[in-house]
């Protein structure tokens, strides 16, 4: 068999950075300088070993399908962490950048609707046969049929050739390639009955997936085929390790290291010689109001209270001991995005009492409890914070703690399409599909917003996603933002940084602020 | 009929009308009390979401608009047949939820009740040869230790211990649910040592005081006096006669492994069917707490059943008694 060595295939990547035909969104010079073999650009001055066994625990339990012991497909357990086993088309680097990973090109045509995508010849799946268009367009298809972005964004596909695929878009989007990088969007192995895509567990990724129990763990072992260069561990396991289990397994030993732990535990990792590696920003709790029964919060003026008396810096201070840490604008985009607008007023009880003595609450108010799976382990004490933050304005809002298990049967149970209020899980993005996931559009997570500003919000962002001029995308999308804060239709708390803590002899664990985008190719252990 | 039998026979329907009373409890404690099954899975607050007409059709599916009688009886022949029925939110069959959880329980458990006994005989044994000596003292002492301590201190202190800092066991269990029992067992060491540790705790106390009895009772002076060996006289006059008290404790001691165990098992995220009663009970999931609850009454009937057995075979004063 072929296999590319890292030379080539920066050669082949490269040439593809080159036509990638979109400088307004890639910096070349940028690019260029990140897309050099990721893997050697890590190791650069490192003499890496080979060999040894990742054992990580992952705080983060298994809720893809709402139920671990029901959600069987071995991508479920995998899907914060997936690169580990899959690849993508592309990948957004740790600055937010999207680069390529299995296309070698990705070029629109002008209007933004038709992308043409070219990928890496000789990839070969752990079962030894190769990747083609065909597995594209067949992962295309499985990934539009379930919940996700390629849906939003992809109307059809065709192939052009053994290696090339042609998207046709919803809708012009000059941000697609990021959509291509989402965890919703790894490439499997095709199958005739698209239901059945994926249950083998076959990739083409760094490491083969060998054993998987969806409620516990996993086991995979070095695919010495991998078309990046086999990667430097052995074996890989990965358990859910909640409560207690992660910081027990990591100070016996038998875990060498733990991904998103709990921020108020950096103290004993570090005390048993573990070191923490902590991304930009991570994934972050967005406050849901249904508006479509009867509830306060259909005022803006209750939910503008809401957000002028929630105590964020609190949250950062308390839960983070990162004082200086960004919070949230009332948008799904987090402080690494560089078009992020910030609240004018950061916090303000006295209005917020303002406003809701306007709204007909002077004497203050209930709120219909929100719901919460503790998915990161700080997070139940996250909300109590909200709660007594939001009291001193009188604002009475309980939050209610349910397993993460049978979490999204229970949330959409009632009020379908929107739910009950909870809190949703959103990861870091780029703009577009940052901004998207508050319009009308998307029909969870606004909430129920309608009305003159959410019809002006929903054309701002089509209009930016369709502008190649930078500067005047970026305009657009902070004028959507300061729609969202006038408007409020869901609450961002902001904030929170995925941490990696692994011990000392464990090289180039790390965060990514999108925890599917953390790689597994450059790790190696110093026995 | 042999008395004997027929004894065996009366203990066997009296468990079958203990287990029509426990399906009775589950029944009223899952079903009636304070309100019905979708009372208990949908609290008052969240009412707002249901019409009455969303509440009427969720009660007939449940089967909740028939007569209480008739709901009791659909209840116990499903209970007492092992069909579980299927889950409220989900609509799956309850016994794929709890049957491999089940069985990695009931092996622990297994693990726990026989070598609990073993171990405490063993202990009972040595501290009865000198009663009140040093050896008495620190086990006796130990053991009352022990019997204080709630479950899930001893699950931790195991941790801490064997794990992380003697590293002899495993902190978390890398074993996958579906596993098969010698996996399963394989990572079980620590929390079935913390499963048996109250237990042996218990059983030991009974186990001493009936040698003690025993062995400054008459019959075991005069086997004595007779020239048996020591040895004899405690293995084969005494601890027949001292077990039978540990047996009559077996239903506690194996209501207490099943309390025991769920602890356990959210302690060490042991695959078993303790963190699937947590989690049921969270999701307010009826259905799987009753099969739960019923299995688990289940096993303290049989085992209660089986030491009145080995009570019956180990004391002739009770044969003598079903005799006449």
């Amino acid at each position: 068999m072929t296999l590319l060595n890292r030379r080539q295939f920066m050669a082949h990547v490269s040439a593809g950075a080159t036509v990638f035909g979109l400088s307004h969104l890639l910096d070349p010079t940028k690019a260029l300088a990140a897309t050099p073999d990721m893997v050697e650009a890590m190791i650069d001055g490192q003499t890496p070993k080979q060999g040894g066994i990742l054992t990580y625990g992952q705080t983060y339990p298994n809720w893809a399908l709402g139920q671990s012991n029901k959600g069987q497909h071995p991508y479920f357990w995998l899907d914060l962490l997936t690169r580990s086993v899959w690849n993508a088309l592309t990948w957004v680097d740790e600055e937010m950048n999207v680069q390529l990973e299995l296309a070698t090109s990705l070029t629109p045509n002008e209007d933004l609707t038709v992308w043409d995508c070219t990928i890496q010849e000789g990839v070969m799946f752990h079962d030894g046969t190769e990747l083609t268009s065909a597995d594209v367009i067949a992962s295309m298809n499985f990934h539009k049929d379930a919940i996700g972005l390629i849906r939003q964004n992809v109307d059809r596909m065709e192939p052009m050739g053994k290696y090339g695929v042609r998207f046709f878009l919803v809708n012009a989007n000059a941000e697609f390639p990021y959509a291509l990088a989402e965890y919703r969007a790894m490439i499997l192995k095709a199958n005739e009955d698209l239901a059945q895509m994926g249950y083998d567990g076959i990739g083409s990724g760094p490491f083969k997936l060998i054993e998987i129990d969806n409620a516990r763990q996993f086991r995979a072992e070095r695919f010495d085929d991998y078309w990046m260069g086999a990667p430097y561990l052995d074996e890989l396991r990965g358990v859910i390790a909640m409560g207690n289990a992660a910081i027990n397994g990591f100070r016996a030993g038998q875990l060498n290291s733990v991904w998103n732990i709990d921020p108020g535990q950096i103290g004993q990792y570090e005390e048993v010689g573990g070191q923490i590696h902590a991304s930009a920003a991570g994934d972050q709790f967005w406050l849901i109001m249904p508006k479509n029964l009867d509830f306060p919060w259909n005022d803006v003026r209750v939910r503008k209270a809401m957000s002028l008396a929630i105590d964020r810096p609190a949250i950062n201070r308390i839960v983070y001991n990162d004082p200086d840490g960004w919070t949230g604008n009332d948008s799904h985009m987090t402080g690494v995005n560089k078009e992020f607008v910030a609240r004018p007023v950061e916090r303000d009880v006295d209005q917020a009492k303002a406003l809701l003595a306007e709204a007909g609450y002077s004497d203050g108010v209930t709120l219909p409890a929100m719901v919460f799976c503790p998915s990161f382990p700080e997070e139940p004490r996250v909300y109590p914070i909200v709660s007594e933050s939001l009291a001193e304005a009188g604002i009475k809002l309980e939050f209610q703690e349910r397993p993460c298990d049978g979490f999204n049967p229970f949330v959409s149970a009632v009020n379908q399409p929107i739910g009950r209020p909870r809190r949703n899980l959103v990861g870091p993005r780029n703009p577009f599909i940052n901004l998207g996931r508050a319009s009308s559009r998307n029909a969870a997570e606004p909430g129920g917003w309608t009305g003159e500003a959410s019809a002006k919000y929903d054309s701002l962002v089509l209009e930016a996603v369709g502008t190649p001029d930078d500067a005047k995308r970026t305009e657009l999308y902070q004028e959507a933002q300061k729609i969202l804060q006038d408007e409020v239709p869901g609450i961002m708390l902001g904030g929170r940084r995925n941490m990696v803590a692994h011990q000392a002899n464990v090289k180039n664990a790390r965060s990514h602020s999108q925890n599917w985008s953390s790689r597994f190719e450059y790790i190696w252990i110093d026995a | 009929m042999g008395p004997i039998l027929s004894l065996i026979l009366r203990r066997l329907a009296l468990s079958g009308v203990i287990l029509v009373l426990v399906s009775a409890v589950v029944f009223i404690g899952t079903e009636i009390l304070p309100g019905d099954a979708l009372d208990a899975t949908i609290p008052a607050d969240e009412l707002i979401y249901y019409t009455e007409g969303d509440l009427d059709r969720m009660r007939t599916e449940l089967g909740l608009n028939k007569p209480l009688l008739e709901r009791f009886g659909i209840v116990l022949w499903n209970l007492v047949t092992f069909d579980f029925g299927v889950t409220i939110l989900t609509q799956e069959r309850v016994i794929d939820f709890i049957y491999h959880p089940l069985m990695n329980s009931l092996l622990m458990a297994s693990v726990a009740v026989i070598l609990t006994p073993l171990v405490s005989i063993a202990l009972g044994i040595w501290a009865a040869l000198k009663p009140g000596g040093r050896t008495d003292g620190i086990v006796s002492g130990a053991t009352l230790f022990a019997y204080s301590m709630p479950d899930f201190v001893v699950g931790n202190v195991f941790i801490i211990t064997f794990a992380i800092w003697l590293g002899l066991a495993p902190a978390v269990l890398m074993v996958a649910e579906s596993a098969p029992w010698h996996a399963i067992l394989a990572v079980s060491i620590l929390p079935v040592a913390a499963l048996t540790v109250s237990g042996v705790a218990y059983q030991f106390r009974l186990l001493r005081a009936g040698m003690v009895e025993a062995l400054d009772s008459e019959f075991v002076e005069r086997a004595r006096l007779s020239g048996v060996p020591e040895w004899r006289l405690v293995v084969t006059h005494a601890l027949p006669a001292a077990l039978i008290p540990m047996l009559n404790g077996s239903a506690q001691f194996v209501a207490g492994i099943i309390s025991g165990t769920v602890v356990i098992e959210a302690v060490f995220r042991f695959p078993g069917i303790g963190l699937e009663l947590i989690r049921a009970i969270a999701q307010r999931e009826v259905p799987t707490v009753q099969a739960i609850t019923f299995c688990a009454a289940f096993a303290v009937i049989l085992a209660n059943l089986l030491a009145d057995i080995g009570v019956l075979a180990l004391d002739p004063r009770v044969r003598r008694k079903s005799h006449g």
